[in-house]
């Protein structure tokens, strides 16, 4: 089942924990753009630079989980952040929708295996250009005992 | 005054006003009396005791009538106690079509409770398959205006509903193989139940059908038949004198029939085992109708020939008419809407405002022989609205077999795509179309357009250049040399004309826009509910060229040559043509005695190009080609657009030789003479600055027929068309007398038995083409809009915060692709502008369905939007429509900064009066929705360009501005327009929402 993030009120999260949650990498030049950035880590890019922040995302109350969706407006690219050490194993998934919906479905971009004990990880980068989601999908239910399948909203 | 907005659904609540616009029969009012009569309703017929006599307070006469606009089809009610004053009773759609007008057909039942009504979008009958079952019936109680939708896959004819006795009519549908092997099912409606209470299918093409007390009548190869009442067999019960179009049974167990026998009408009345002859009269001046309580009366120039006969009257007339009331006391001769009038008349720009949604009623008074017509507003009135996805199968046509083919909902198979900013034709005007025509047949359509014309990422190309792209191909077997033969230019006109009303791009834009292309059935289903892309016809632009123009069928064109022609209206002209000269060839390729020659054979005359108009529509079945199994062994023009098939009425006149009112049902004429209609009448260019006709008149001989012209109430030139048996022989069992073909198959096909001729061209009795603008230059477009290039002046914000940058949020973020000309100012920031469909969005089984309705437009601000209609909460499940705007704001994360919101809004394209746009400041913040914002930009002549403020919010990185179409009415145009965000660093002077700039 698919839900959309839960907004503040429900989560119990504010702006302030997100945007604080990873450090910013140095203030290099970003190396890719758009689409070019597709598929590359965002650790070999310079995207994550002081300009990038957390978009939309999902904590729960006990911050068992935690996930966000980044957007780094140098690079014109996005990518999922999760904490898998709060979860159990599963999926970590970036969605793509054609920038003015194309043919109209979600199609997956990217997948990464999530696990118990990997810390802080992320999916590869995609283009901002086109409507993006990042959805957690564990095989167990999550903890908190909410749906096991939960996104962030389109950006 | 006009207003000339690009969308037919602006249709909005109308008053309750009505004028008459002219009362031809003066009759003195009463002498004054102590206590005035109340005022007639103006509608009413004027002096109603002289018109319809003394006793029409206490009548029960009651008539019903219907005109299609684009808000769909609209029954009008008049009872006689009323003085026939006219009100609306129920308007008939279907949100789940939007592809232009609609027109139908309506009847009463003999009780008088209930009409029954067929109605489609206008266009349907172009496509053969919608022709022959693409209609929606619906039963509609005359009382109330509560109607029920009962069939939908039914026939759009001349004879379809037809009402009987009591509360019983019936539907047709036409099944089978309509080109060679066409078959019908019969739909027995129970009016009162609000029901199909039977389905007989019959295995041949049954016509003109009439519902009796003890059974149910029709006509099959030209015979007069009495059905079963179960099963699909029939009774022949022999043949009237002449190709019937009108029957009707009597309450006595008789039944009337009027038959075309040479050039009259012969009504006979079937009894007892025999026909006898009641009356005659000129061919096209003689009409059956019932009326309650099961008696007949004939309409027309009527000259008796039997004894009186008591349930069978006489009403004279002069014209053609319309419908009848139930008792016969009045005539409508003619209903059109003021929109269908202008879309034949003006057919590139929408109706103007002052007009939209009335109707124009030619009425007779029968009783005192008083004529006058009337101008009836169309009211608010009880609204089917049919959601084609949600019939259950008893309503719905049976499905064709399903497809073979490996198209699946998400690889559509026409090759040029929709809501794609790299394809954005351009709307020509008419005096561009004539240009491009009469150089495209004389193949001089040589300019040169140069790279990425119209941002297509197309190289330069020349549409009939020595590149060989489409060259003109002249005729071939002709008996002149070659360089003296062309296609007359009219004749092409009149294709481009007929298929799509001069429009390269969507039906939505008007000249001088830009947007989709026109692209017929790109979801394979007339419906917005239906997805198939295996039945996709893929026809493009103004020509609607149809081959080469899918993904797996690219033997004609390239990819670079499909997108010309689907963006670039010359290149579609170019395509166009040569599908026309082809079939021309086809004809004169065929072996001696299969040709299809007509008179002296000279192309140059436009008369001659009757048979490959008719292959251009439904194809030529080639003599090397007889022996596959679709022919059976037979070859030729099929049976479909041969003017002598019974589908369309024997007696009719000329295709708009009598009122532009015959564009509303183009089904009573097979295609090629719509076509030659078209060239005798051409549709009528109206904009800024220009009116007339949209293409020249052919150049006629000195004995072309004439005839007179109803519309221009005068005697002129007109083209000397075949016959409606023409291309009925013997040879293949083909008469007037047998009513048609009566084999109704492949044998039917027609194939040069006998030279075809019915104008001496050589004594100056054909037309040749009248090509002003053969040889010149491009003309400049004739816009009907002025596109918005004036840059948003962010100083004219108070308070505006200059050390920050302002943004503008476009609706397409490749600025490249903006194709209007205007020039998209620099050093502003930006954002991403994204449209999400379906909900939940994305979704793989509903969200492909959202982009059915959703459409960009070369309007607003720098010449693009995106538009779509409302929805309610189920709608949105496959037709919710999200837009969202998000700026790269100025901020870093964390920092928060005020800002106005801004707003542009189109001047044609949106008409939502309440669109509530939803912001949220800042990720995972609440979300706070706007103050209700009116899209709509009705102002004088022209809608308005505008920026209207939405509000001051406290921003941050992340912010976005949405806006859905949940909740706007379906027959509003919800816009996306740009968005501008305004750093204002505090909340003093704080934008108004709703305000304009």
């Amino acid at each position: 089942m698919i839900r959309r993030a839960a907004m503040a009120a429900v989560a119990g999260v504010v702006l302030a924990v997100i945007t604080g949650l990873t450090s910013p990498a140095s203030a290099a030049t970003p190396t890719c753009s758009g689409a070019g950035c597709e598929g590359k880590d965002v650790s070999t890019t310079n995207c994550h630079d002081a300009k990038a922040y957390a978009i939309d995302g999902y904590h729960s109350g006990d911050s068992t989980i935690v996930f966000d969706l980044w957007y780094s407006p140098s690079c014109h690219a996005m990518w999922g952040d999760y904490q898998s050490n709060s979860v159990t194993p599963g999926l970590a998934s970036t969605y793509g929708i054609a920038p003015y919906s194309g043919t109209g479905e979600a199609k997956e971009i990217n997948q990464k295996t999530t696990g118990p004990g990997q810390g802080d990880s992320s999916t590869t980068l995609v283009s901002s250009l086109q409507s993006v989601k990042f959805c957690l999908h564990t095989k167990a239910g999550l903890p908190d005992g909410t749906n096991d399948f939960t996104c962030t909203g389109w950006r | 005054m006009t207003n000339y907005r690009a969308h037919g659904r602006f249709l909005r609540a109308f008053a309750v006003t009505a004028t008459t616009a002219v009362a031809v029969a003066m009759i003195p009012g009463p002498a004054m009396a102590a206590t005035p009569a109340p005022a007639p309703a103006p509608t009413a017929v004027q002096s109603p005791d002289q018109a319809l006599g003394s006793k029409w307070r206490s009548s029960s006469d009651v008539v019903v009538t219907g005109a299609g606009d684009a808000d769909g089809y609209h029954l009008y009610v008049a009872r006689e106690k009323d003085a026939f004053a006219w009100h609306t009773l129920a308007t008939l759609t279907s949100h789940s079509v939007d592809i232009g007008p609609w027109a139908g057909s309506v009847c009463v039942t003999g009780s008088g409770r209930y009409a029954v009504a067929v109605f489609a979008p206008e266009k349907a009958v172009d496509r053969p398959q919608l022709a022959a079952a693409g209609g929606i019936a619906a039963v509609v109680d005359t009382n109330t205006g509560v109607a029920h939708t009962v069939a939908t896959g039914v026939q759009l004819a001349y004879f379809n509903p037809s009402c009987g006795p009591a509360d019983r009519a019936l539907l047709t549908r036409e099944t089978g193989d309509i080109d060679s092997h066409p078959e019908t099912e019969l739909l027995t409606v129970d009016a009162a139940a609000g029901k199909v209470v039977r389905t007989r299918h019959i295995s041949a093409q049954f016509t003109t059908p009439a519902a009796a007390p003890e059974g149910d009548y029709g006509v099959v190869g030209g015979q007069l038949v009495k059905l079963a009442n179960t099963g699909g067999s029939y009774t022949k019960l022999g043949h009237p004198q002449g190709s019937t179009f009108g029957v009707q049974a009597t309450a006595d167990g008789a039944v009337d029939v009027v038959s075309v026998d040479g050039g009259r009408a012969v009504a006979q009345r079937y009894a007892k085992g025999r026909f006898t002859t009641t009356a005659t009269g000129p061919k096209n001046r003689l009409q059956l109708f019932g009326l309650r309580g099961g008696h007949n009366v004939l309409v027309g120039q009527v000259t008796r020939q039997a004894g009186t006969l008591a349930d069978l009257t006489t009403i004279p007339e002069t014209r053609s008419v319309t419908g009848l009331s139930g008792d016969g006391h009045l005539v409508v001769e003619e209903a059109m809407s003021s929109q269908t009038a202008q879309s034949v008349a003006h057919p590139l720009t929408a109706a103007p405002t002052g007009t939209a949604g009335s109707v124009q009623l030619k009425l007779r008074a029968v009783a005192g022989a008083a004529e006058q017509t009337s101008t009836v507003a169309t009211t608010a009135a009880p609204t089917l609205d049919v959601d084609l996805d949600a019939l259950s199968p008893m309503q719905t046509v049976t499905p064709k077999a399903a497809a073979t083919s490996s198209f699946t909902i998400e690889q559509p198979r026409c090759a040029v795509p929709r809501n794609d900013p790299t394809v954005q034709p351009f709307q020509p005007s008419p005096n561009q179309v004539e240009w491009a025509v009469d150089n495209a047949v004389h193949g001089t359509l040589t300019l040169t357009r140069p790279a990425n014309y119209l941002k297509a990422g197309l190289p330069a190309y020349q549409p009939q250049g020595s590149n060989g792209w489409f060259k003109l191909d002249n005729p071939e077997n002709s008996t002149l040399p070659a360089g003296s033969r062309a296609v007359p230019a009219q004749v092409m006109l009149g294709i481009v004309a007929q298929e799509t009303n001069m429009s390269q791009a969507s039906w939505h834009e008007v000249p001088g826009d830009t947007g989709n292309p026109l692209v017929a059935s790109y979801y394979g289903s007339a419906a917005n509910d239906i997805i198939d892309y295996s039945q996709s016809d893929c026809g493009y632009g103004i020509s609607q060229v149809t081959t080469g123009m899918a993904v797996d069928d690219q033997a004609a064109y390239d990819t670079s040559d499909q997108q010309a022609i689907a963006v670039d209206y010359t290149a579609n002209i170019a395509a166009g043509l040569n599908i026309l000269i082809d079939k021309w060839n086809q004809l004169h390729h065929e072996p001696a005695g299969a040709t299809d020659t007509m008179n002296d054979d000279n192309p140059n005359w436009i008369e001659n190009w009757f048979t490959a108009l008719w292959a251009y529509n439904s194809g030529l079945h080639t003599y090397a080609d007889r022996n596959s199994s679709a022919s059976g062994g037979y070859y030729g023009l099929g049976w479909l657009n041969n003017p002598a098939n019974p589908n369309y009425p024997p007696q009719r006149d000329g295709f708009l030789r009598d009122s532009y009112a015959d564009a509303s049902t183009p089904s009573h004429w097979s295609y090629p003479e719509r076509i030659m209609g078209w060239i005798e009448t051409p549709q009528i260019k109206n904009g800024p600055g220009y009116s007339g006709a949209a293409y020249s008149t052919p150049s006629y001989g000195d004995h072309s027929p004439l005839a007179p012209l109803g519309d221009f109430h005068q005697i002129q030139s007109v083209l000397n068309l075949p016959d409606v048996w023409a291309f009925c022989s013997s040879a293949f069992g083909c008469s007037q007398a047998a009513g048609g073909c009566p084999a109704v198959n492949n044998s039917c096909w027609w194939h040069g038995h006998g030279v075809s001729k019915f104008g001496d061209c050589q004594d100056s009795q054909c037309a040749k083409e009248n090509a002003p603008h053969s040889g010149g230059s491009e003309p400049a477009v004739q816009r009907t809009y002025q596109p918005a290039c004036d840059a948003l002046n962010p100083d004219k914000i108070s308070g505006r915060d200059t050390a920050r940058n302002w943004n503008v949020v476009y609706t397409l973020n490749e600025h490249q692709q903006y194709n209007l000309g205007c020039t998209l100012p620099e050093n502003v920031a930006g954002g991403k502008f994204e449209i999400q469909g379906g909900s939940p969005a994305g979704l793989p089984t509903t969200a492909p369905y959202a982009q059915v309705d959703l459409h960009q437009q070369g309007s607003g601000y720098m010449g693009h939007i995106w538009f779509t209609h409302g929805v309610n909460s189920s709608g949105a499940v496959k037709h919710g429509i999200t837009g969202s705007w998000n700026p790269d704001l100025d901020l870093n994360p964390g920092q928060t900064e005020w800002y106005h919101i801004i707003a542009h809004q189109p001047s044609h394209g949106a008409n939502w009066t309440s669109a509530r746009y939803t912001v949220q400041p800042r990720p995972l913040a609440a979300l706070q929705p706007s103050c209700a914002i009116d899209q709509d930009p009705s102002t004088g002549d022209f809608g308005s360009d505008r920026w209207v403020e939405i509000g001051t919010y406290q921003l941050g990185p992340g912010a976005q501005v949405s806006l859905s179409n949940l909740g706007a009415p379906t027959t509003a145009d919800v816009g996306y327009d740009a968005m501008a965000f305004v750093p204002v660093g505090q909340t003093s002077g704080s934008a108004s929402c709703g305000h304009v700039l």
